[in-house]
């Protein structure tokens, strides 16, 4: 199956709800939130993405809706690679560890740099940092040099002292 | 050593007890590896057969019960702080400490959130080699000047 078959049969399940795009070589379905989740499932079980590669959530600080969740999809048996795109509202969206287990630690991941809660998530804490950090620091307010966080914890009672 | 000379046979050395420890000590710098990130592959290069840091007695250990140098081979996250402190207190003494490459002694290019700007905020450091990483001579210059420290060390001697 091509990308353009996936978007034509996409379009007739899900009406007006997709759009679809190709930029820089790369094939994109922008899915409006409604609507998300059961296209991801529909990606899965009849056109066979099988393969949870990655999950990405980007901050837009000026937007209304303030993030974007991608999910980066590929066929194995159609070798295509699909990212898509849908964004949020506050900093809420659904889990999809029940499509694919691998997206646990990716949701994770998203979770702990980013800050995006996916509900429904069996597990859902810090995977890369420390449980006493603050914040998320890939969110575009985070300050670059913010290592106030350093001097929270003596995790193992070493008695560390953090002055630069 | 006026005093003493010519007194003893020919295969009779003296010297001073430091001076006997000392050179035991410089000669048999056993570091504890602590690779964190690319200077860790230079200081392997220094390891292996071109540089060969083994004609100076120098021979990686893969524990800290059985070093007496720690070379601090890459960035130091905040996470990775209590581990190189951990290591560093299991080192028996006398112990010294090699900061190699800018990450870490201060921080280097990584002026952000997660790193340590410098691994002396967790551990008392003798020598820093800059760069990034460091050529593999300057960890070899590092170690010299090490050793030459470490023959000014006073044992009995206050």
């Amino acid at each position: 199956m091509t990308f353009n078959d996936l978007v034509a049969k996409l379009t007739e399940k899900f009406p007006s709800k997709i759009n679809s795009y190709e930029k820089f070589g790369s094939k994109y379905i922008v899915v409006d939130r409604s609507v998300a989740k059961d296209l991801l499932r529909s990606m899965k079980y009849d056109f066979g993405f099988t393969y949870l590669v990655d999950i990405v959530a980007v901050h837009w600080p000026k937007r209304k809706e303030k993030f974007d969740v991608v999910y980066n999809l590929f066929s194995i048996n159609d070798k295509l690679r699909v990212f898509v795109k849908c964004s949020i509202e506050n900093e809420k969206t659904f889990t999809v560890t029940d499509i694919w287990k691998s997206a646990s630690f990716l949701e994770r991941e998203q979770y702990d740099l980013v800050g995006v809660v996916f509900e429904g998530h069996p597990d859902l804490r810090r995977i890369l940092l420390p449980e006493f950090f603050e914040g998320h620091p890939l969110r575009k307010e985070y300050p670059l040099k913010g290592r106030k966080w350093f001097n929270n914890a003596d995790e193992q009672g070493l008695g560390l002292k953090f002055t630069r | 050593m006026g005093l003493m000379e010519h007194k003893f046979s020919d295969n009779i050395i003296t010297t001073t007890v430091d001076g006997v420890i000392n050179w035991a000590r410089r000669s048999s710098l056993w570091p504890v590896t602590f690779g964190l990130a690319c200077c860790a592959i230079e200081m392997m290069a220094v390891g292996a057969s071109k540089y060969d840091l083994d004609r100076l007695g120098v021979i990686f250990r893969a524990t800290p019960r059985q070093a007496d140098l720690m070379i601090v081979a890459g960035t130091v996250t905040r996470k990775m702080a209590p581990v190189v402190r951990k290591v560093y207190d299991q080192m028996p003494e006398p112990k010294w400490v090699i900061a190699m490459g800018s990450c870490a002694t201060s921080g280097g290019i990584f002026n952000t959130y997660s790193t340590v700007q410098g691994v002396d905020e967790i551990v008392p450091v003798d020598f820093y080699i800059p760069g990034c990483p460091p050529r593999p001579e300057a960890l070899l210059d590092a170690i010299i000047a090490l050793q030459e420290k470490i023959k000014g060390d006073k044992v009995l001697r206050k």
